[in-house]
């Protein structure tokens, strides 16, 4: 579970987050949106430690993630998978080495990476395009190479900042419906974005921001 | 493993910036070994020097047992004084035969009459001669003092400024190299700034991001301190029996310098080898782990 309790960051004068409290349940699927300086990202950096609040509480499970001290934030990233915008995938490895770095980080043997790799790839369907080089592939292959980086570790929790902003129709179709098996397994996915289709397609909990603060927190509708 | 493969990657991708690094370490660590291996010869010549009768205090004819003890005392009394030695008159003329054998002109007319006794004194540390010289001047039945007051001086005022302009030295370019390395390291980690971000975001320990970097300049400060080993060997080895002439009468010269396949030769070189690896090994992980820790911090 992710708990918000009245956090808010401020950014040399300007309030990106004022006095947020929100829960998140294990396996929920969220989509944040808002206009742009609404605070989605910051929340989404916020759970990985990239930033500290100003003030208020963070919780994943029964870590407190903002005294988490500096030397140890890598053991809660280990936790959490992260897909962004611009895919931050290196230039100078190929899809099968971006993936594997997750796992050689991890410290895994040669072998079970290899097994664990195409496993994630197949997942997204990538196995095909494990050989390429980033320039060699479409932006739509390198989100999915992105997304196949996130989960290959078996995360708790997949945070996601405007996964599909570069992509066109069909591949951030794609990267959702990827987005939502991974979710089917029990990992919580957080994505913030600006497509409204996903939201009016999708039965997933939404919560609206503006100006660093929830105006709407809207629950999945229940199944009749 | 993987460190080691990264570092060999960044030492290859940018061997101009790697040179750099290596040949400031190199200048660091030839005048730091020949600094050291000055330093401590001037202390095994200081310690030659020590280790003689500093000071020789000659009696007067008519001086007898009673002044000789009444010196002793006096000198003991200071704690200043590391050893004392009597040499009667009879002592000196044996002493006397012993240097002149060769010459049978000069042993004809000296007779133990001729010679004074004499008392031989060895002070804790040459600084306190001065101290003592007067004391034995005030002191009943004594003709003169002799001693090496002037050699072990000058000794001490050379090893001093060679110390003092060697160290100073050696202090500066210790920081150059360090900021060298850092700045070399810290062009790496801003080429591969997005690297190491992503190391970050997908959970790297500091250490992962970390140890490629250190052991790159850990590398250079090894490789360099190899390097001026072998130039100060050489120089060592070339000038190898003038150094022994000149200290000749220093044993620890003859033994260290008497055959470089003996195991006194072998031993000190590697030895020296190890000190300067270990100064190349500190240097070359400071310089990357401040570059480093700046960056992840």
């Amino acid at each position: 579970m992710i708990r918000f309790i009245t956090v808010s960051k401020h950014y040399l004068g300007h309030q990106a987050l004022k006095d947020i409290s929100v829960d998140i349940e294990n396996g929920e699927f969220v989509f944040l949106i808002g206009p742009s300086g609404a605070g989605k990202t910051t929340i989404l950096r916020l759970i990985i430690r990239d930033i500290l609040p100003s003030s208020g509480s963070i919780l994943l499970d029964d870590i407190e993630v903002h005294r988490i001290p500096h030397k140890k934030v890598h053991h809660l990233r280990r936790r959490v998978g992260m897909i962004f915008q611009d895919f931050k995938i290196l230039q100078d490895r190929t899809v099968f080495e971006n993936v594997a770095i997750v796992l050689e980080i991890l410290g895994r043997k040669p072998k079970d990476i290899e097994k664990e790799v195409k496993d994630a790839l197949s997942l997204v369907d990538m196995v095909d395009k494990m050989h390429k080089f980033p320039a060699q592939l479409s932006a739509g292959e390198l989100q999915r190479t992105s997304l196949a980086r996130a989960i290959v570790m078996g995360p708790k929790v997949i945070l996601a900042d405007e996964p599909t902003g570069n992509l066109d129709s069909e591949n951030a179709w794609k990267v959702l419906s990827i987005l939502q098996e991974v979710n089917k397994l029990g990992t919580t996915i957080i994505m913030a974005t600006h497509n409204m289709d996903f939201i009016k397609e999708s039965n997933y909990r939404v919560i609206s921001m503006k100006d660093g603060s929830i105006i709407n927190d809207e629950k999945p509708k229940t199944k009749k | 493993m993987r460190s080691l493969k990264t570092a060999w990657k960044h030492i290859r991708r940018s061997p101009y910036q790697a040179i750099v690094s290596m040949l400031t370490l190199f200048i660091t660590l030839l005048l730091t070994g020949i600094f050291s291996l000055a330093t401590v010869s001037s202390i095994f010549v200081l310690q030659y020097f020590e280790s003689k009768p500093q000071l020789t205090v000659f009696f007067t004819d008519k001086a007898g047992e009673q002044e000789v003890n009444v010196l002793k005392k006096t000198l003991d009394q200071t704690g200043k004084v590391a050893s004392m030695k009597y040499v009667s008159k009879e002592e000196a003329l044996v002493l006397y035969r012993e240097q002149n054998k060769n010459d049978p002109l000069l042993l004809e007319m000296v007779t133990a009459d001729i010679l004074p006794a004499s008392l031989e004194v060895t002070a804790l540390r040459p600084e306190f001669l001065a101290e003592l010289e007067p004391l034995i001047k005030r002191s009943e039945g004594v003709e003169e003092v002799v001693f090496q007051r002037d050699i072990v001086e000058n000794l001490l005022r050379w090893t001093r400024g060679i110390r003092i302009i060697l160290g100073g030295l050696v202090g500066l370019l210790v920081v150059d190299t360090i900021l060298v390395i850092m700045v070399v390291t810290s062009m790496k980690i801003a080429l591969k700034k997005e690297e190491i971000e992503i190391f970050r975001l997908v959970g790297a320990s500091r250490w992962y991001i970390r140890s490629p970097f250190i052991i790159e300049g850990v590398t250079y400060g090894v490789m360099s301190a190899i390097l001026a080993w072998l130039v100060i060997t050489g120089i060592v080895l070339w000038y190898r029996e003038s150094i022994a002439a000149f200290f000749q009468s220093i044993p620890i010269f003859q033994i260290v310098l008497g055959n470089p396949m003996d195991t006194p030769f072998i031993a000190s070189s590697f030895g020296f080898l190890g000190v300067l690896s270990c100064v190349g090994f500190i240097l070359g992980s400071l310089g990357s782990f401040f570059a480093v820790n700046r960056f992840l911090r």
